[in-house]
């Protein structure tokens, strides 16, 4: 019988950090940028959770509640963000989005 | 037990600020005065609770969670009154650009509680939210003239890079977590000398959490978003970034580059590389910092790229802060030297009436001496005292952070900084020259001094020129304050 051991944890945790980093390096649309950093973030809740568990302290979980409270009005913000930018230039591709440049 | 929270009065002030302008900006939607009297009200009780409090023994409150100490007091203090002077300063900027409603007050004054709960931090979770607190409201007045897409863009830039950042803090702070078992500073600190595969992890989340502040103060190479966002937001903002949030970084970033015990033979290597990130982010910042400031033509990325030079000559007294063991005189008394003239020059920039979509220009400066000597002599004394020129207070700024770094060791460091300076004056200059020796050139726009921003410019270059003058009673003291109790 195979057990959830704590390293398993960490790798998948890294794992979904790892895909957030490289969305956001990558994919060029800024909804999908946005959901990149959110999924950095539950990266590193998992990866708080595994150490809790490792550590038998509650600090971890205490530690994720936080951040996702946070992550929710970080998204609301960045939505904002988002939607104030296509109102002026109608568009959300990064690319097209170079006005201030040396 | 129910806690004291008896010190944590100016914070418990800031907060009920917040919530007392937020209702009188719903309740009076119409004008905007009320919500800037009671966000003023706010930020000189919150300043007053903040340095009648100021004492020798500190506290720490909160399960260990919160600090109350003369640097956390005095740093409040500080960004209370920045921030009044913010608001004194430039209302005329926020009504000529359309975007003076009462909104801006509580994201101000939110933005001031993050920035003064960051500092007073002593538990990386705490830090998180205090960095989100003063980062979420940056994000948003950074694109608050709304139908600017400069504007936007800034706002959407800073926030996906900032947002990726508080993501690589939080992994840092997660393999500290791992490593020690608690999140707290002061116990990361005593637990760090372990040794083993678990400091390697320890190490690993140190990096990352100092690599996101290095972002935060815009240290190079994590310096590309500034001039950006600088030149996109509205000029007041701007100036907060320049003031409030870049101090409250570097006071964070200090902690926590100290959270690590240095002192055990296990550390040492990890001492040299931390050691040597910060050297690379100083030479980085003030080599592209003061070479692309002399090549700027809009001022506001000027003065960005102005701001990454003065993040290099903080970090150089970062570096001296290592030894002897946590002197940090140089890197406060340079916060607060900078915060005065930056101040001064983001008021005197907001009174320019050039159009937002173009952005205030040097050539907009040309002939000013005739138009307005008054406003003339204002830019000069900020700008010698940002180019470091003696009796003013960025020349003693300077000579502090180089002896510190002296100090730990840093010779050649402090030659390129020296070098870097020199460039640096020319950019400073420059402007000066355009001011006094040209006639106005045609189109150069029209520079408008109201009586708030001219006394706050004044109250500003008061405190530049009489501390470059004397100088130490401020040292002496700053001297005293210690960085973590």
């Amino acid at each position: 019988m195979m057990t959830l051991e704590p390293w398993m944890m960490l790798v998948v945790s890294m794992v979904i950090f790892g895909i957030g980093l490289f969305g956001l390096l990558i994919r060029k649309n800024l909804l999908v940028m946005l959901m990149c950093v959110e999924l950095m973030l539950n990266g590193v809740n998992l990866s708080f959770v595994a150490f809790s568990k490792i550590h038998h302290s509650l600090d971890g979980h205490l530690a994720v509640l936080f951040v996702m409270t946070v992550a929710a009005a970080e998204s609301a913000v960045g939505l904002g963000l988002v939607i104030a930018l296509f109102r002026t230039l109608r568009t959300v591709d990064s690319d097209q989005i170079q006005i201030l440049r040396d | 037990m129910i806690p004291d929270i008896q010190p944590m009065k100016p914070w418990i002030c800031l907060s009920a600020g917040i919530l007392i302008t937020l209702l009188v900006s719903v309740i009076r939607t119409e004008s905007k005065r009320p919500a800037q009297i009671s966000a003023l009200l706010t930020l000189a009780a919150s300043a007053v609770f903040g340095f009648s409090g100021i004492s020798a023994e500190s506290q720490v409150l909160m399960s260990g969670a919160f600090e109350v100490s003369s640097l956390t007091l005095v740093s409040l203090s500080a960004m209370c009154g920045l921030a009044a002077m913010f608001i004194l300063g430039t209302g005329h900027y926020l009504s000529r650009e359309k975007i003076h409603i009462s909104d801006y007050y509580h994201l101000l004054l939110i933005l001031v509680l993050g920035a003064s709960v960051l500092v007073a931090s002593r538990n990386l979770v705490v830090t998180f939210i205090a960095l989100e607190v003063m980062s979420l409201p940056a994000y948003t007045l950074a694109g608050f003239r709304r139908n600017d897409s400069r504007s936007n863009e800034a706002a959407l830039k800073y926030f996906i890079l900032g947002g990726a950042m508080g993501a690589v803090f939080l992994l840092g702070s997660s393999f500290i977590f791992g490593a020690t078992g608690s999140l707290d500073i002061s116990e990361v600190f005593s637990q760090s000398g372990a040794g083993s595969a678990g400091s390697l992890l320890l190490y690993l989340g140190h990096l990352l959490v100092m690599v996101s502040f290095l972002f935060k103060v815009a240290a190079a190479p994590l310096h590309f978003w500034k001039p950006d966002v600088y030149e996109g937001s509205p000029t007041p903002v701007s100036g907060l970034m320049a003031t409030i949030i870049t101090s409250a970084a570097f006071i964070s970033l200090l902690r926590l580059i100290h959270l690590v015990d240095f002192s055990p033979a296990s550390a040492g290597a990890y001492l040299d590389l931390v050691r040597s990130t910060i050297r690379v982010a100083a030479m980085g910042s003030l080599l592209i910092g003061s070479m692309i400031m002399i090549t700027q033509r809009n001022l506001k990325r000027m003065l960005a790229y102005s701001s990454i030079t003065h993040t290099g000559y903080l970090l150089l007294g970062v570096l001296g802060s290592f030894d002897p063991k946590m002197e940090i005189t140089s890197v406060l008394v340079y916060l607060l030297g900078y915060a005065a003239m930056s101040t001064g020059v983001f008021v005197l920039l907001s009174l320019s009436k050039a159009p937002s979509d173009s952005g205030t220009e040097l050539i907009d400066l040309t002939g000013l001496v005739k138009r307005a000597p008054f406003l003339t002599f204002l830019w000069s004394v900020f700008l010698f005292s940002m180019a470091g020129m003696p009796f003013t207070v960025g020349f003693f700024t300077k000579y502090l952070v180089f002896m510190a770094s002296l100090g730990g060791g840093e010779t050649g460091l402090v030659i390129v900084a020296a070098l870097c300076t020199v460039i640096g004056a020319y950019a400073y200059v420059r402007p000066i020259a355009l001011m006094t020796m040209r006639d106005a050139a045609p189109g150069a726009t029209d520079w408008e001094p109201t009586i708030g921003s001219q006394i706050v410019a004044v109250t500003a270059a008061g405190f530049v020129l009489l501390l470059g003058i004397i100088p130490n009673a401020m040292i002496q003291y700053l001297k005293g304050i210690p960085l973590i109790h």
